[in-house]
């Protein structure tokens, strides 16, 4: 599904020159859920970043489903990040002008126009499936933490991924909510299929990975 | 949800931005909007004006030095002999006549040449004008032909009583019936002469409101001044007409007398308004650079917000085309808004001031004004985002997904 080759990340910070991510190989197989573990700075995020086509690496491959993403336009990456990444970002990340519905069916807006015709009963079904039936037309600012993070990991089931990506995803949690999360992500990868990618600096949330890798200096260890 | 609407939502939830932003457009629109209507109105109380006077000479007895509208040499004893008329005449037409020979035919239209043969003679009203004593009060008395004063006065109108028809009736100006309280039926003395008011004539902002009005034979036997008259005013009737030619050849042909275009102190009157009007459209044009500064120091400022929102847009998949088009509905939002707000507040400005500015000019509010003010707003405010938008949607993903 996934397969990173000689992955490299350098840039400059003035006449410093900074290695944030050096040489990664690694491999991730459909419904595989791998956890790379690593503490602030160590080039995690940069890491996750150029696997889903945001930001361009030194050297090396990024290849998903045998497409080599780096190798193709803006266009395409754009297109492919809609149709077959779900994002899950450190924070919840909603539009606060578009209600739960509208920012699970998002996704929808950027990608085919067929697609989005049933965009509203999906997001409606999606925002079930994840326990917020009764707040399906509610503003960011009406939902707690907790609901709001299911509403954007709603949003990143929409187009059904082929990978999930989640930075961090339950950093602002409570206990009790981010084993929910966690649980729920999981469970949604599984159901789909989808390879699931996890960034964390908590071991704790690494329990049920099928691979966990840790990540010093950029380099895997 | 299509991006559009996305948009308005947008719009409508910054709402201290989208306050300052639209009311910084809409008073450049405002501002178009009034100096249009006004500049309009005052435009066509002048082409009013020229149509008035027409292609129009004024001859004066060549002894008189004023020539402006107000006194005509009155009571200085300069008169220009009744029986010069027919001379003039004869030298205005084979002049005017000359003058479309010489362009190769008379223009009927603007740029369509007719045939000399179309030429209407020209309408010649002679006045004669004596200063006198009617109940107490200095007036001038005007002896006119009524008959040739009708026609080349068309706009004279009776507010009260008739026209002129008789030589032992007197028609009076609105002015000097008000001040003087004479009405249609009243005696009126003159020189010891008795006359009857036949009427009123309706305010027509010239001297004319100041002025009793007889029959010029009547007059000239009151005053002892047979065949004596003050001007003689020219009424060309024919449009394009080469005034200009007549104008000379009555001052170098004719002898005892002056001949002035009216339509050259118009024309010099209407040249000196455009000049004015485009200044006031080059201020207002800095007007729009400042809002469009304004519009555009606004979209900046907010960027940190924006590149955050356009992060989480490019994650889900938006291309930077889509984002583009999003910030560009936002600006047609705003530019509509505004250029509404600014047409409303242009109409009302023009119509409480234009009134004072140009005294007397017929403001009216214009609907085809609005999509003008809907286009410069848009306009405005689209030309402020382009370079803010482009500037978000290239943002690179990852420093905006790094600031999520």
């Amino acid at each position: 599904m996934v397969e990173l080759r000689g992955l490299s990340k350098r840039y400059r910070i003035g006449d410093q020159v900074v290695d944030a991510v050096v040489d990664v190989n690694l491999s991730i197989g459909s419904g595989e859920f791998v956890a790379i573990l690593g503490h602030s700075g160590s080039g995690k995020s940069t890491l996750l970043s150029m696997i889903g086509g945001l930001a361009r690496p030194t050297a090396g491959t990024v290849v998903i489903g045998g497409e080599d993403i780096w190798r193709r336009d803006d266009r395409f990456r754009a297109l492919f990040r809609n149709r077959r990444i779900g994002f899950v970002f450190q924070f919840a990340s909603l539009i606060p002008t578009l209600n739960a519905v509208e920012n699970v069916a998002l996704p929808r807006r950027f990608g085919e126009a067929a697609a989005m015709a049933r965009a509203e009963q999906d997001a409606i079904l999606l925002l079930d499936r994840v326990g917020l039936s009764d707040r399906l037309y509610c503003y960011p600012s009406e939902l707690s933490g907790g609901q709001q993070r299911r509403v954007a990991i709603a949003r990143a089931l929409i187009n059904r991924p082929g990978l999930i990506l989640a930075d961090e995803p339950t950093g602002d949690l409570d206990e009790e909510t981010e084993a929910q999360v966690m649980s729920l992500l999981r469970e949604s990868a599984l159901e789909f299929g989808a390879a699931f990618l996890l960034v964390t600096h908590s071991r704790d949330l690494t329990r049920d990975a099928t691979q966990v890798v840790r990540l010093r200096g950029g380099a895997l260890q | 949800m299509r991006l559009y609407q996305i948009a308005v939502r947008e719009v409508g939830r910054r709402k201290a931005r989208t306050l300052y932003t639209t009311s910084s457009i809409a008073l450049s629109v405002a501002l178009l909007i009034a100096a249009m209507m006004v500049g309009f109105a005052g435009q066509k109380d002048l082409l009013l004006t020229i149509a008035r006077y027409g292609h129009s000479l004024t001859i004066f007895p060549a002894t008189t030095n004023e020539t402006s509208l107000q006194r005509f040499g009155i009571g200085v004893g300069h008169y220009i002999p009744e029986d010069a008329i027919p001379e003039i005449q004869r030298t205005y037409e084979a002049a005017i006549r000359a003058g479309w020979e010489k362009r190769g035919g008379m223009v009927l239209d603007a740029g369509a040449p007719g045939g000399v043969d179309n030429l209407q003679p020209a309408l010649f009203t002679p006045r004669l004008y004596e200063e006198t004593t009617i109940g107490g009060r200095k007036v001038v008395v005007a002896g006119v032909r009524a008959q040739d004063e009708y026609k080349a006065r068309f706009w004279w109108e009776v507010d009260a009583g008739s026209l002129l028809a008789r030589d032992d009736e007197v028609m009076v100006g609105k002015v000097f019936s008000r001040v003087a309280g004479f009405k249609p039926g009243d005696p009126m003395i003159i020189n010891g002469r008795p006359f009857r008011v036949c009427g009123v004539l309706r305010e027509t902002d010239s001297p004319d409101d100041y002025m009793v009005f007889g029959d010029l034979k009547a007059v000239q036997s009151v005053f002892g001044k047979p065949n004596r008259v003050s001007l003689v005013n020219v009424r060309a009737m024919c449009n394009y007409c080469p005034v200009g030619e007549a104008e000379l050849a009555i001052n170098t042909k004719v002898v005892g007398v002056r001949a002035t275009s009216q339509r050259e102190i118009a024309e010099a009157q209407h040249k000196i308004f455009k000049n004015v009007t485009r200044v006031i459209f080059g201020l207002i044009m800095l007007c729009f650079v400042v809002s469009c500064m304004a519009v555009f120091n606004m979209v900046m400022g907010s960027i940190h917000a924006r590149m955050r929102e356009a992060g989480l847009l490019k994650a889900v998949g938006a291309s930077r085309g889509q984002l583009m088009r999003l910030y560009m509905y936002e600006a047609l939002v705003i530019g509509l808004v505004g250029g509404a707000i600014g047409y409303g507040i242009g109409c009302g400005l023009a119509l409480t001031l234009g009134p004072w500015l140009i005294d007397g000019a017929p403001i009216e509010a214009r609907w085809l004004y609005l999509p003008i003010a809907i286009g410069a707003a848009t306009l405005t405010s689209v030309l402020a985002t382009i370079y803010p938008a482009h500037h978000v949607a290239g943002i690179r993903a990852a420093d905006a997904f790094r600031a999520l």
